[in-house]
């Protein structure tokens, strides 16, 4: 993981994700500017993973459990905006933006404990 | 789109506030399921009992998390409540009898690792697929 990405990351989610609670407290349905901040958010996530990935190969020393519990992370991380997406694409109501908001969290706690595997399994 | 009203629409157990449901159901079967795997695989021999029951719950999630999508009532109505049985047995045995667990599983504890939300989570599942019976019949 490169640490500064990861606050990055770990922070834009918790923002958008308030920011789609809030558009779900207020009754609106996703726009294309929630969508769109997605697909942002989305885009530094696949980055982080890819570095993540690269650094786990050059890096090395790391055990196969570690290894294998880090990349599992790193799928979820890269498919947890698309799937609440998914889920959020034929729901055009406020609940739309509950599940993005849900999508969002989930993705900060994940980019917390892949940190935090990150940092346990540092060799 | 341009319109967010949120009534006087068709409500299937998938959609409004089900949608929801769904996709809480939805992380955590892939949660549970990726520990119960990564448990089963990688140290299976310090606690089996807890690795089978996390592989266990990790099953009920899923089978949830597909009756909501695919609108399966009866077979969501039955995992949310093997899930709520489930939760609260083991959340009872591991506060009675914490030391027959030698590793911790979702359930542990009411799911206190998890926020309590596996403890929430059935019990809000109940709630939202009684309400829909009359709108729904699908299955």
């Amino acid at each position: 993981m490169i640490i500064p990405i990861a606050w990055v990351l770990g922070g834009a989610a918790l923002a958008w994700a308030l920011w789609c609670g809030v558009s779900a407290i207020v009754d609106q349905a996703p726009t294309y500017h929630h969508r769109l901040a997605l697909l942002v958010i989305e885009v530094v996530a696949l980055v982080q993973a890819l570095l993540a990935v690269v650094l786990l190969v050059v890096q090395g020393g790391r055990g196969a459990g570690a290894v294998a519990e880090i990349v599992g992370y790193l799928i979820a991380l890269v498919v947890a905006l698309p799937i609440g997406a998914a889920l959020a694409h034929q729901e055009r109501t406020r609940y739309g933006s509950v599940v993005l908001a849900i999508a969002g969290v989930t993705l900060a706690v994940l980019v917390l404990r892949t940190t935090q595997v990150w940092e346990a399994t540092r060799v | 789109m341009s319109d967010p009203s949120t009534t006087a629409r068709p409500r299937h157990i998938n959609s409004g506030p089900g949608v929801v449901l769904l996709v809480v159901y939805v992380v955590f079967a892939i949660s549970a399921g990726a520990r119960a795997v990564f448990q089963l695989a990688v140290q299976f021999h310090v606690a089996p009992l807890a690795y089978l029951l996390s592989a266990f719950s990790a099953a009920v999630y899923i089978v949830a998390a597909v009756a909501i999508g695919r609108r399966r009532r009866l077979l969501a109505l039955t995992a949310v409540w093997i899930e709520l049985v489930g939760v609260v047995a083991i959340g009872l045995f591991t506060v009675l009898a914490p030391q027959d667990f030698a590793d911790a599983t979702v359930w542990s504890d009411f799911g206190s690792g998890y926020g309590f939300v596996p403890l929430i989570l059935p019990v809000l599942g109940l709630i939202w697929l009684f309400r829909v019976r009359e709108s729904d019949t699908a299955s």
